[in-house]
């Protein structure tokens, strides 16, 4: 069966997985879902039996029917030898990927504050506390990558392209002169868009650097979302 | 272990910034690595004393329930950690009741997947169940034990953890303490005799 990849028709946590697909060359059905009931009202209900957990994103194959975007891409990952090779690859990688999960978990927290009156406020807090620390963040990662071309210090894993994109989340959803301070850091996610297979996706209809969230957003919920600060 | 923050920033943090790339707590060092991010840690010593996964479903299975369960702790954490504003115990009631709510069918949905097998990867213990143990644990201590008892299989497989050699001298020593769960200035399960209120 062709594989399939489901999620919300935006950018959110799908992705690094369409990314590592496309690199492959995999043929994929990438089924974006725009109406919350085409997935609420009926394919959930409908997968229930197949999926664990259901939830978006999901790829069912036929080796796997999972959910989870992490275990969604590393198990890819393994299947399409993007994943380390020694143990300190895999440490690398491993560490590496915390970290920057920190920042997309802070991104997330910062776009979906709780649904009390004073949102905003606490948005306005979690985004100047996060913007402060942002340079110091930038700095340790790029210090990390070193002369390294890819995260893990070898060759290109799976980890790279989800580095790839939470550091480019960076770059639409705050002025992109906090990345562009680290001209590694801006060499490696041009290294991960040269990519044959993911330089086509990021220029075709398939690929939308925004929205990155949904409409409810507080912010990178619409296309043509400009950032502030 | 550290008890006064002194201790690790105006000591150690020092000497830690050069063998660190990303100083933090936790941290790991001995003869081979010198690491931070506790799920790092724990994957390299996974993998080097076999407690990792042998095959490939049981890796999907360690990464999918990795990932559902590590969304419990993040929204502890979250509520555990509200940003400084007026009604932060509002909010902070607000999140941990919507949190209790829905705890029941995310249960539910973990012994399902356990099923009848005794560990959650399948047949072989795994460094994913340490996490999975504290996690579920956490959640009887932040909240009534009767949550987590309603759903006997997870209750055995907490127990089943407990009583692994080596683990179950170590929870019953004084270098084990159950509670706080969080440090001081979270808004629950900050002191050693914290108790839930649903």
């Amino acid at each position: 069966m062709k594989p399939i990849l489901g999620y919300w028709a935006v950018r959110g946590r799908a992705n690094p997985i369409r990314m590592l697909l496309h690199y492959v060359g995999a043929d994929f059905e990438d089924k974006g879902y725009t109406e919350p009931n085409e997935w609420f009202g009926k394919d959930k209900i409908d997968l229930a039996a197949t999926l664990d957990f259901p939830n978006l994103p999901y790829y069912i194959d036929d080796e796997v029917k999972m959910t989870q975007s992490r275990a969604i891409l590393h198990h890819l990952g393994r299947k399409y030898k993007l994943d380390g090779s020694s143990e300190d690859e895999l440490v690398r990688m491993s560490v590496i990927y915390e970290q920057v999960i920190e920042l997309f978990v802070a991104m997330g927290q910062m776009a979906y504050p709780p649904a009390v009156e004073n949102r905003l406020e606490i948005h306005e807090k979690a985004r100047k506390e996060y913007l402060d620390s942002l340079p110091g963040k930038l700095a340790a990662i790029a210090k990390f990558l070193g002369t390294d071309d890819w995260m893990g210090g070898k060759g290109l894993t799976y980890v790279d392209f989800i580095i790839y994109d939470i550091l480019d989340f960076n770059r639409h959803l705050f002025n992109p002169k906090h990345i562009n301070a680290f001209p590694t850091l801006v060499e490696y996610l041009t290294r991960v868009e040269a990519l044959k297979g993911v330089k086509e996706y990021l220029a075709s209809d398939a690929f939308h650097p925004l929205p990155i969230y949904g409409p409810v957003a507080l912010i990178g919920n619409t296309k043509d979302y400009k950032p502030i600060d | 272990m550290y008890t006064d923050p002194s201790e690790y920033y105006d000591k150690d943090l020092r000497n830690l910034s050069e063998l660190l790339d990303f100083p933090n707590l936790p941290y790991y060092i001995d003869d081979e690595v010198k690491i931070t991010q506790s799920k790092a840690i724990l994957r390299h010593l996974g993998r080097k004393h076999n407690l990792d996964g042998s095959n490939e479903q049981e890796l999907v299975r360690m990464d999918v329930i990795y990932e559902q369960v590590i969304e419990f702790f993040v929204a502890l954490l979250s509520m555990a950690y509200l940003p400084d504003v007026e009604n932060r115990k509002e909010i902070h009631e607000k999140l941990r009741k919507q949190f209790h709510a829905a705890l029941p069918s995310k249960l539910l949905a973990i012994t399902k997947f356990l099923g009848n097998d005794e560990w959650m990867g399948g047949k072989k213990l795994t460094y994913i169940d340490f996490i999975i143990y504290d996690v579920l644990d956490a959640i009887r201590r932040l909240f009534h034990p009767e949550n987590l008892n309603a759903f006997p299989t997870l209750v055995a497989y907490v127990t089943r953890v407990e009583e692994l050699k080596g683990v179950k001298e170590y929870l019953a020593s004084d270098a084990f303490q159950p509670m706080p769960i969080f440090g001081p200035f979270a808004l629950f399960g900050n002191t050693k005799d914290y108790t839930p209120s649903e």
